[in-house]
């Protein structure tokens, strides 16, 4: 073999080196996250050195199964591990708590699936913009917890209330979305994973504290 | 281009091949410029570390003083995603990569000890978990590469070997492609390697 077949390799490895840049999509495809309260943004997520989040549920109606899926299913939709959570056994120890019982007060975010509700209590005070944990997250059948259709609702409603766990403050107006208020898809479309990616890279202007910090 | 170029491989053993056979393994180092670049508010890329690397092959001759082989290149390192603007930097460990790839060469001499080596090959991505952009497994893309070996004889039948590699892939992933990724991230790899060398019943 003579040298010019591989000068002329050489010229055609560094031809095609020059060229050839990935395109990143645009996510415009999202939904409003925060809670705008003029002259306020409330914008809330988890910060890396606070994952992965704790999360305690009550062990009733399988919820620590349907809430384990709502975190791999949440999570799938990150390319760059943004959120993580685990399930833990000590509720003292947990950032968020799921129980099947109404709530005490008012809350200010509500999921409602034809068999069962979920809510989403965030303490969060709006002259300070700070969250104090542990979040509270409430699932309570509307029939007998035993029936499919029962069970089925517990999926849906745990995907859209650690969806606003993950900072999705706000409902999606489309009612294909996890996140519509009374959502009847049964796991995150691409809007859902694009508005929870964007939120994750947005700032964040609410931070967490425990009590009695 | 990879089955012409073995089928001239084994037209060109000769009846004693083994005798003619060169083989070495070496290790180093290898680097690799960005596999994705994104934007989400401010640049993202995610980037294999500097890596351990593993080299092994052989070669047989064809003609007078170039010879036609095969190397295979085991890496394994983090995959790291970087980002830094005015939002701030940070550096989140996406887990283990490992890359195996296997280059059908040739080569010929430089000058003196120095030779040149260059290929077509197969480079398949093995990470530690099926996860972003990995989600839905790791990929296999061609590459071309080439490079330097210069050898010098160390111990008795043995040669050093040290070893300058370049190699040039383009890469994406059905996940990033699902995702509305488009086209492919050009990927270059280089490494530094260095082993040792032996030739079977070659004369010298």
């Amino acid at each position: 073999m003579t040298r010019r077949p591989c000068l002329a390799a050489i010229a055609a490895l560094t031809a095609l080196a020059a060229c050839g840049e990935i395109g990143a999509p645009t996510r415009a495809d999202i939904y409003e996250w925060r809670i705008i309260s003029t002259p306020d943004t409330f914008a809330f997520h988890w910060p890396r050195e606070q994952l992965p989040v704790r999360i305690w549920v009550q062990d009733i109606h399988d919820l620590p199964m349907h809430t384990q899926n709502a975190i791999d299913g949440w999570k799938s939709g990150f390319l760059y591990r943004e959120w993580d959570a685990v399930l833990v056994d000590d509720s003292l120890d947990a950032d968020v708590l799921v129980l099947s019982k109404f709530p005490n007060g008012p809350t200010i975010l509500l999921g409602r699936v034809d068999a069962c509700e979920g809510y989403t209590d965030l303490d969060l005070d709006t002259e300070t913009k700070v969250l104090t944990l542990p979040i509270r997250i409430y699932a309570v059948p509307r029939y007998d917890p035993d029936l499919e259709e029962t069970k089925a609702c517990f999926g849906i409603v745990m995907y859209h209330e650690i969806g606003h766990a993950m900072g999705i403050f706000r409902h999606s107006l489309d009612p294909d979305d996890i996140m519509y208020f009374n959502p009847t898809t049964a796991s995150p479309t691409r809007r859902d994973f694009q508005t929870a990616e964007v939120l994750y890279h947005a700032p964040a202007t609410v931070t967490t504290a425990h009590p009695g910090d | 281009m990879k089955k012409p170029l073995l089928l001239l491989l084994l037209a060109s053993l000769p009846a004693s091949a083994q005798a003619q056979l060169d083989y070495y393994a070496r290790l180093g180092l290898t680097g690799s410029s960005a596999l994705v670049r994104d934007v989400l508010f401010q640049p993202y890329e995610t980037k294999q570390g500097i890596s351990p690397t593993l080299v092994a092959g052989f070669s047989i001759p064809v003609g007078t003083d170039n010879r036609l082989g095969i190397e295979g290149q085991l890496t394994s390192g983090p995959l790291r995603a970087e980002t830094s603007g005015e939002g701030g930097s940070s550096d989140a460990d996406l887990g283990r990569l490992t890359t195996f790839s296997a280059l059908a060469n040739a080569e010929g001499t430089v000058s003196g000890p120095v030779r040149w080596r260059i290929g077509i090959g197969l480079i398949k991505y093995l990470p530690s978990e099926e996860a972003g952009l990995f989600a839905q497994g790791g990929p296999l893309r061609y590459f071309v590469g080439g490079g330097l070996d210069f050898r010098r004889p160390a111990f008795p039948g043995w040669d050093l070997m040290v070893s300058a590699r370049y190699d040039f892939h383009r890469f994406t992933t059905e996940e990033l492609r699902d995702r509305g990724f488009t086209q492919a991230q050009g990927v270059q790899r280089g490494s530094l390697t260095a082993g040792l060398a032996r030739s079977l019943g070659i004369a010298r």
